[in-house]
């Protein structure tokens, strides 16, 4: 006990230290460049960053691209299990859904949000956008997950007469899990950007891409870098967020999450 | 009862069992000898139906429940739910029951222990105890006593027998002193050809 409590202030020590590295070396270079459409300086960003922090819109724009990415990667996550379940089950769905991943995971997502921006409503685009990013690597890890039990437990399994719930509990679940996990992880980066991306390139309302838009619109850098920074907050939030829920979901699943 | 009649195997070239015809009548047990590679737990897997014969015909009365050579536990849960897991009771009684078994096989305390916290040994009993929980009317062991030392071998022999009364059994080993156990008919396994030994 005594050294955990020793560590994580020296952690975070070491952590602001780091910042206030990187904080010094974006200044100096902000100082050698002088120009603040460029490269603004970090004082600056900052009292744009606050100015929106007091704006009540700020947290109206924030929380509905949470909204809509979330929604996108949720679908996506929930897609994603189903398919590789329906897959590692029957080899038609497998013959028939597989090259589709395939054909998803290859085709550039701004090919995805300008072909979608014809077919349905722009607000609509961020969250299929992300769930398009999250299918194929939910399904991918998903099969590898099912494809990971050893075959010496499918034998026990098959002695004892297990029924689908059985299987489910002792052999689906502990070998899926931490793929899920890792999936989970890469996805959660991945549906941030492509979400973000959408929303600059489709600008709905009350959205972080549109004001991410307006502020290159308008040549205001030091929004553009407020907005970037708050996305960056965001996905480390969010992260840390579903990696904690994860770990405390596998601790009460008996499995470990890390061993993917 | 168990029942295997001409059975044939090969790997690739290899054959490794060859006209093999076993029969252990319902409530008797039998042991099967024989070198490495002889055959025998091809034949095991094959009476459990794990693995099908080239040719030939198996009969297996019953539910059948087999030890492995290799313990077999399920990582991510604990000792007792890896011997409930095979049961079809309620919880508590299931959990009972288990803990009992656990007990009667010298691993009292060990319950909420995850098996990679188990010794090999240990492992092999919570295996046992798995298979005595199925209840089952054909038991299948892989070598059962080959991680115990003498002494608890044979208070677990002990106890097993009388788990095993009116049971039938097939069981694999390579000591002569438990050949003995539960009075077996002896059959050894030699180049793929089964013969019984006086």
């Amino acid at each position: 006990m005594r050294s955990m409590g020793n560590k994580l202030p020296a952690r975070i020590l070491r952590g602001i230290l780091c910042l206030a590295f990187w904080i010094f070396v974006w200044q100096l270079l902000a100082l050698a460049v002088r120009r603040a459409l460029v490269l603004p300086t970090p004082l600056a960003v900052a009292k744009t960053l606050l100015a929106l922090l007091g704006e009540g819109e700020f947290y109206l724009v924030c929380l509905w691209s949470l909204g809509r990415i979330f929604a996108g990667l949720l679908i996506g996550l929930l897609a994603g299990v189903l398919l590789a379940a329906c897959c590692a089950a029957s080899r038609l769905a497998d013959a028939l859904v597989s090259p589709v991943i395939s054909v998803i995971k290859a085709t550039p997502i701004a090919s995805v949000i300008i072909l979608m921006l014809y077919v349905i409503g722009k607000s609509a685009v961020p969250m299929v956008a992300t769930l398009l990013m999250v299918i194929p690597i939910v399904f991918m890890n998903v099969r590898r997950g099912i494809g990971a039990v050893p075959e010496s437990m499918r034998e026990v399994a098959a002695v004892y007469g297990f029924g689908r719930g059985r299987r489910m509990r002792y052999l689906i679940l502990p070998s899926v899990l931490p793929y899920f996990a890792a999936a989970c992880r890469s996805a959660l980066g991945l549906a941030w950007k492509a979400g973000i991306a959408a929303e600059v390139i489709c600008t709905p309302a009350l959205s972080i891409g549109n004001a991410l838009h307006d502020a290159k619109i308008y040549l205001e850098s030091e929004a553009l870098y407020a907005w970037t920074i708050v996305v960056v907050l965001l996905s480390v939030l969010i992260e840390k967020g579903v990696v904690l829920l994860l770990s405390h979901l596998s601790e009460k699943g008996g499995v470990s999450v890390a061993e993917a | 009862m168990l029942k295997l009649e001409h059975i044939e195997k090969s790997f690739g070239e290899k054959r490794v069992l060859s006209d093999v015809s076993l029969w252990v009548p319902d409530g008797t047990a039998a042991s099967l000898s024989g070198m490495s590679g002889s055959g025998k737990t091809t034949l095991l897997r094959i009476a459990a139906g794990l693995a099908r014969p080239d040719a030939g015909s198996v009969r297996a009365d019953g539910r059948t429940a087999v030890v492995f050579a290799e313990p077999r536990l399920f990582d991510g849960v604990s000792v007792l739910e890896n011997v409930t897991c095979v049961m079809s009771g309620t919880k508590k009684e299931n959990e009972k029951r288990a803990e009992a078994l656990l007990d009667a096989l010298e691993l009292a305390g060990t319950a909420r222990l995850r098996p990679r916290e188990l010794s090999t040994g240990m492992a092999a009993r919570v295996s046992l105890a798995r298979a005595l929980a199925y209840e089952a009317d054909l038991y299948l062991l892989d070598e059962p006593f080959k991680s115990l030392d003498e002494t608890l071998k044979r208070r677990v022999m002990a106890y097993l027998s009388s788990c095993f009364q009116g049971k039938t059994v097939l069981f694999i080993t390579h000591e002569a002193s438990e050949q003995a156990f539960l009075s077996a008919r002896r059959f050894h396994l030699s180049d793929g050809v089964l013969s019984e030994l006086s």
